[in-house]
């Protein structure tokens, strides 16, 4: 009897309990799902019956449940630990690093290719295509995946300049682990490789590492595995001196976007995050000296290692920007340029607009 | 509105039952009845208008009925019915109108109805004491959208006479969480699981029977654990509904699994279709019959495609096989039996779960391997990840771990709480990460 009475007791108290606690909940953001809670949902929408008031209610009761992150932490550790469940919506853990899988589309590769090679040949400086490496190619453990050969392949079947392997320059610790992207205080190796496919040679710089934490990457939310990242961003003479104008916002910004810190994805810090064009201006580089970069977000971290040498960079994303606009930026023919692309992008149809 | 979300978990069901019990006893009816229509506006919006105009019909053609007994009086009750179903499951199907709203558990408060009216022809029972009475009946939330289907009778004396206890109580509990378990630990992550199956780059017979396998406990474990919440529920409020499963996927043949498998319904077929059309009694041909006629309307009631259609007349296909062919030799043979009820019922699951020919033909032909190899690299990498989440299911699958853990929780009592939580504090843990799964039967 008493233990009946007790199940019953311990059944109400948590389910009483759980909608005071939501309510003390605060906060728009949920940081390590990258994305805002959800809105409470009106029952009555422009004078109907909202037939998705149900689910709406529930993701805004999930979003406010009390010791989310650390519920979710656990269902993930049932998973990883009792079932030994490698795979999560194609996201494994492997350690202490969290891998995407994916399957290639190596005709979408070469059309995209190809399309970079009609913008190529509308430049005469110096060209290269640098493929950045996924951090799955530093996995040793066998996962059915694409590999870098197979997109660079497909990727030369259509692109006939110069291209830079980047391969080399890095190893898996230089990429967050909750992340798909690089660490931007182990990229001297790749940005000196890129400048000198430009002709250029690295300046030294006195860096100032700024870091920021819990950084909770786009992966970490398929396995919570606990363990958020530390971003790390550099600072000198150069990137805080340097202009960056977005098209976007029609404004001059800094090269750090601080406000990014404190919002879902703070790896949009750097340059501000997903932009369409932006001209950065470094008054302390030779004058004259222009660079065009065509990329997508793994750019970001990397630019500020580069643009010490040079006064401008044009630095375009096709997939925010149109291609049959190009024409109105203007941008100088003479100029180097760079096509810098990780192997993910290259590998969809959000490779352009 | 589901059970196995945070919406329905602490918010309507604390506030239900609080209102539930806090009420005089008088008004306990009242609040369940308003408690189930709000649980179906928040879900169904304007469609509750059907479940009421179901509940005010049917309630005041029963009192007619009981005045007026005869077959004809019943015929026309049971084809309002039917037109209503008809219509917003069918009519799409029928090609008389497409693209209406199907408002969730039609086929089961239907079926309900249609039992109440066939059971007062028959005199099995007395109408419903007012409306109220036959309104919570048919309404009551924990049974209205997915079942068990519940007959009047079983639950008649109890509109008035229950009295909840803690005893029911702290059962129902138990048998709730270890439903919302089977959900949302083992139903929706199948669910995960047969999808990434399906996607395979590198199709091979090895991943086609997990990803078969994988849906045929997807299935068990969603329907099964709906009804072991909605029997925990009853209880909590002192009714006690009819058990639906009875470990199917033990079975030794057909016949014998669909003796264990969504047992409400079967028995529903059986009483009002099966015998009134002749059975087994009135020659082999007859009994073909009316199995078939049987089979095909299971089928169709499960869904409006022909997928449904086929998949009701596979298994009358084997229950015919098996009572002029094989004669209980599974019965006999009962590893032989498992195995072969086994491998018929994960191929039944591929019918019932692809609505186009195309695509399962495709999963078969994978799993006899035409045209794809025994394993692929991706198939082998795949098994290997889900490998002891199969296992850890399939024992869910079977009584053993039950007995187990009842034999343990009678030694030592202070566990049963314990288990309790832990069971439900993993479904939470799995809920918050699933986002929004509703169960399967809603749409049937």
């Amino acid at each position: 009897m008493m233990k009946d009475r007790i199940t019953i007791a311990l059944f109400a108290v948590v389910l009483a309990a759980v909608p005071v606690l939501s309510a003390l909940n605060e906060g728009d953001i949920l940081y390590y799902e990258r994305r805002r809670r959800a809105k409470p949902a009106p029952f009555i929408e422009n004078g109907k019956w909202n037939g998705d008031w149900a689910e709406e209610a529930d993701a805004w009761a999930s979003d406010r449940f009390p010791w989310r992150r650390q519920f979710l932490e656990a269902g993930s550790w049932i998973r990883d630990a009792l079932f030994n469940m490698q795979d999560e919506d194609g996201v494994y853990l492997e350690n202490g690093y969290l891998f995407r899988m994916g399957n290639l589309d190596a005709d979408r590769v070469a059309a995209n290719g190809a399309l970079l090679q009609q913008i190529a040949d509308q430049f005469t400086g110096r060209c290269s295509f640098a493929l950045i490496p996924r951090k799955n190619d530093y996995d040793e453990n066998l996962h059915p995946d694409y590999t870098y050969d197979e997109v660079k392949q497909a990727l030369l079947t259509q692109w006939h300049g110069s291209f830079t392997d980047l391969r080399g320059t890095l190893t898996l610790s230089d990429y967050y682990r909750t992340d798909i992207h690089w660490r931007q205080e182990c990229l001297e190796q790749a940005a000196s490789l890129l400048l000198s496919a430009m002709g250029k040679e690295t300046a030294e710089r006195q860096w100032t590492e700024h870091s920021f934490a819990p950084f909770y990457g786009a992966l970490y939310a398929y396995r919570n595995t606990g363990h958020p990242d530390t971003l790390i961003y550099q600072t000198d003479s150069v990137t805080d001196e340097a202009e960056v104008y977005s098209l976007f916002y029609d404004s001059v910004q800094e090269v750090y976007d601080l406000q990014a810190l404190s919002s879902p994805d703070a790896y949009n810090v750097f340059l501000g995050g997903p932009e369409p064009y932006l001209r950065i201006h470094n008054p302390s580089a030779p004058s004259g000296s222009c660079l065009t970069v065509f990329r997508d977000s793994f750019a970001s971290s990397i630019l500020p290692w580069m643009f010490a040498d040079y006064e401008t960079v044009h630095v375009v994303d096709l997939r925010y920007y149109s291609i049959s606009l190009l024409p109105q930026l203007d941008l100088p023919a003479d100029s180097d340029v760079l096509f810098l692309y990780g192997q993910e992008v290259l590998n969809t149809d959000a490779f352009r607009r | 509105m589901v059970f196995s979300s945070v919406l329905f978990l602490f918010y309507f069901l604390p506030a239900a039952a609080a209102a539930y019990f806090l009420v005089p006893r008088r008004f306990c009816n009242t609040v369940l009845f308003a408690a189930s229509i709000l649980f179906y506006t928040a879900g169904e919006g304007w469609y509750v208008l059907v479940l009421l105009f179901s509940v005010l019909f049917n309630g005041l053609y029963g009192r007619f009925l009981q005045k007026h007994r005869s077959r004809k009086v019943l015929a026309c009750g049971v084809t309002v019915n039917l037109l209503l179903l008809i219509w917003f499951k069918y009519a799409g199907f029928l090609g008389i109108q497409k693209g209406i709203h199907l408002p969730a558990g039609i086929s089961f408060f239907t079926f309900q109805a249609i039992s109440y009216l066939a059971d007062l022809y028959l005199g099995n029972v007395e109408s419903a004491a007012s409306i109220g009475d036959f309104a919570v009946y048919l309404t009551m939330f924990p049974q209205l959208i997915a079942g068990p289907i519940v007959r009047y009778r079983t639950v008649a004396e109890e509109l008035h006479g229950r009295r909840e206890n803690t005893a029911d109580a702290a059962r129902g509990i138990m048998r709730f969480c270890r439903g919302l378990f089977l959900k949302t630990v083992a139903a929706d992550t199948l669910a995960g699981i047969a999808a990434v199956f399906a996607g395979m780059e590198q199709p091979c017979v090895l991943g086609a029977w997990m990803r078969a396998a994988a849906l045929t406990m997807q299935i068990y474990f969603d329907f099964s654990g709906y009804s072991d919440m909605a029997i925990g529920m009853g209880l909590f409020f002192g009714f006690h509904f009819p058990e639906n499963f009875r470990w199917p996927l033990t079975a030794v043949s057909i016949r014998d699994f669909w003796t264990r498998w969504h047992m409400t319904l079967s028995s529903f077929f059986r009483d009002y279709v099966y015998i009134p059309l002749g059975g087994s009694k009135n020659g082999s041909v007859r009994y073909v019959l009316s199995l078939l006629a049987v089979w095909a309307l299971t089928g169709l009631w499960h869904g409006a495609s022909w997928n449904f259609v086929i998949w009701g007349l596979y298994f009358a296909m084997f229950l015919i096989f098996e009572r002029y062919v094989l004669k209980g030799f599974t019965e006999r043979h009962r590893l032989i039996g498992h195995v072969y009820t086994l491998v018929i019922v994960i191929c039944s699951f591929v019918i019932f779960s692809t609505e186009s020919m195309s695509g399962i033909l495709a999963l078969f032909k994978d799993m006899a391997g035409i045209g794809v190899p025994a394993v692929s690299e991706e198939g082998l990498y795949y098994a290997k990840s889900f490998l002891l989440f199969f296992l850890f299911c399939a024992l869910l699958a079977v009584p053993l771990p039950q007995r187990a853990v009842r034999a343990v929780t009678v030694r030592f009592p202070w566990s049963r709480p314990v288990l309790m939580m832990v069971m439900f504090l993993i479904s939470v843990s799995f809920l918050l990460g699933q986002g929004f799964h509703p169960f399967l039967y809603f749409r049937f």
